[in-house]
């Protein structure tokens, strides 16, 4: 009897650390002090827990070999949203535009000035990388194109497009809106 | 997918949970984007981003994240040369804060449903219009009020660094 008293201690003791460090950790996760695993009702939520405890505390071990190896990796992102094949296609196309008119249609202003004044503000390391794709005769087009994600469901993106004859070449995006 | 940890969103003073993240249109439009470390599964993300609506324009005024280097990332980490304010101006589309008690839980992305939600219509980081709509009331007295989610996976460092990230 003596064995069990000592096998159930131990479990109480290893579950509540166990409970504990993992609340810690959702804190410093998350920055949030409440919310751990509980359910809506508060007065529930300590049933719950009281009920979880008494049901796992014989398999005190179990619990603990689980929660040092949490053996199962999560998912790479890829996995969950697939990279789709979104393309520019000329039906897309909006309007053409020089470079100036963008720039000067893009530029950034902010009262707090909490942003550079450039063109894309603080998107504008991207958007001179992006210039330099251009090539001699190059056009700039704005479009607007329909994607399908599997996490983001239905979008519609927009931006500019560098069209180079009848090749529609690298984009630069600017909005991206759900439908 | 888990249910996510909200951004915050602090308008008329007060600090309340945001279920959108405009800075992920900031890294897909092309700016540079640092490897964050995700530490759980409610935050695949990697990061908590803070926003404040002054003036009717949206501004990031903080970023609590950690980098797989083991570093905090702040908001400087993304907008160098602003580390206390960077004006959203990329940003255009629909915030969503969710108010008042839980109605209905789903134990991902953003799916639960709250008795209110205001919507912040932004066009090019710039309040264009605020609605509020009512979803319903909830019916037990002790439902929790305010954005939460129920259970996360902590994902353990090793894991996380066999470049599980997001």
């Amino acid at each position: 009897m003596t064995y069990l008293y000592w096998y159930l201690g131990l479990g109480a003791i290893s579950l509540a650390v166990t409970i504990i460090r993992a609340h810690l950790r959702y804190i410093s996760a998350s920055g949030q002090a409440n919310n751990f695993i509980f359910h809506a009702n508060p007065l529930l939520d300590k049933l719950l827990l009281a009920l979880f405890f008494v049901l796992l505390l014989p398999l005190w071990p179990i619990i603990l070999i689980r929660s040092a190896k949490q053996s199962d990796p999560a998912p790479p992102f890829e996995e969950i949203d697939p990279p789709d094949d979104f393309a520019v296609k000329r039906d897309h196309l909006l309007k053409q535009w020089s470079l100036a008119e963008i720039e000067t249609k893009e530029m950034i202003s902010d009262p707090l000035k909490a942003a550079p004044e450039l063109p894309f503000g603080h998107l504008n390391q991207a958007w001179e990388s992006f210039k330099q794709s251009m090539q001699e005769g190059d056009q700039l087009w704005s479009f607007s194109t329909p994607r399908t994600r599997k996490l983001a469901g239905d979008e519609v993106h927009n931006g500019y497009v560098i069209v180079h004859g009848e090749l529609i070449g690298p984009y630069f995006l600017t909005r991206s809106m759900n439908t | 997918m888990t249910a996510q940890i909200g951004e915050v969103l602090i308008y008329e003073g007060q600090e309340n949970a945001m279920c959108t993240e405009p800075l992920e249109d900031f890294f897909e439009f092309g700016g540079s984007k640092p490897a964050f470390e995700p530490s759980c599964s409610a935050l695949w993300r990697g990061y908590v981003g803070t926003w404040e609506i002054v003036n009717n324009r949206l501004y990031m005024v903080g970023l609590d994240g950690t980098l797989t280097d083991g570093t905090n990332a702040t908001l400087e980490t993304v907008f160098s040369g602003y580390p206390n304010r960077v004006f959203a101006h990329w940003y255009s589309g629909t915030l969503r804060i969710p108010e008042g008690k839980m109605l209905k839980y789903l134990h991902m992305g953003y799916g639960s449903t709250y008795e209110r939600d205001r919507f912040f219509t932004i066009e090019k980081g710039v309040v264009i219009d605020i609605q509020v709509c009512q979803n319903g009331v909830a019916e037990e007295d002790e439902a929790l009020e305010g954005y939460s989610i129920k259970a996360m996976t902590i994902l353990p460092k090793h894991n996380r660094e066999e470049g599980n990230t997001r």
